[in-house]
């Protein structure tokens, strides 16, 4: 499969099962982390095996994940319509932080609902085992 | 999603269950290397008291410790219908939810029983299985 996207798109890898499915993507996958950064990588202009590449690269580096199960795409654009922004440090290449989530975890878990309802689910036939 | 109305006393045992066991995964200290809170026992044994409260046509949520602490269940009917409610270490219980554009959220404090708005919630989330 080839996709090219054109707009400025995002995309989050799931490295656990239950976090998509073929037809929508839990706001669990769009949970920020105790510093309240989200990590995601800019995938326009890449095609499907690049993007699972760039996935399989990010469980490598994940202590506590040992398989690719699909990522989560969502426009820039969607993203910062919640009032959240995104800061790209490149570091690894396309990656950035999806930052300014709220403190209060009612408002926080409301912007992971939204996020989900405009994400694609791209879910893998079967997850990539990348670590023993 | 799977029922819990077929057999709810069996299925809110496995769920209570399934809650018990996130503190193998999530109880200590930085569980997903990105600094996480422990998750405690005492909010596990609230999220267990929760369960009771569900009602059973809901079907049966996701459940998931947060790095920030809480137990969270979701039920996700499809990208239009979602409701989150979750209990962290403040005792409060925190609900965020979709339906079809209408966003609603809010939190109280655990007293026994889930707020009316919640169980509101839960009709509509409900209604949206059996269309």
């Amino acid at each position: 499969m080839t996709t090219i996207r054109e707009a400025r798109t995002l995309a989050r890898f799931a490295t656990q099962g239950g976090r998509l499915t073929d037809e929508v993507v839990k706001p669990k996958l769009f949970e920020p982390n105790r510093k309240l950064e989200l990590s995601v990588f800019r995938v326009e202009g890449l095609g499907y095996t690049e993007i699972q590449e760039i996935g399989i690269d990010v469980v490598k580096k994940m202590p506590n994940a040992q398989r690719l199960h699909g990522w989560g795409e969502i426009s820039e654009s969607a993203v910062k319509k919640t009032g959240l922004r995104v800061n790209y440090d490149d570091e690894p290449p396309r990656h950035a932080n999806v930052l300014g989530w709220p403190d209060k975890a009612p408002e926080r878990k409301q912007i992971q609902l939204i996020l989900a309802s405009h994400a694609c689910a791209i879910r893998l036939n079967q997850p990539i085992q990348v670590a023993e | 999603m799977q029922l819990i109305s077929n057999h709810p006393n069996e299925e809110r045992v496995s769920l209570k269950r399934e809650v018990r066991s996130l503190l193998e995964e999530a109880g200590t200290e930085n569980w997903d290397g990105e600094g996480a809170l422990a998750l405690a026992s005492e909010t596990v044994d609230i999220a267990q008291q929760l369960i009771d409260e569900f009602p059973p046509h809901i079907g049966r949520p996701d459940v998931a410790a947060t790095p920030h602490g809480e137990v969270d269940f979701d039920w996700v009917i499809d990208r239009n219908v979602m409701l989150t409610i979750s209990v962290g270490p403040s005792k409060k219980i925190a609900y965020a939810a979709l339906f079809h554009g209408v966003r609603l959220n809010g939190c109280g404090p655990w007293e026994g029983t889930l707020s009316q708005f919640v169980n509101c919630c839960f009709e509509r989330l409900g209604e949206a299985r059996n269309l």
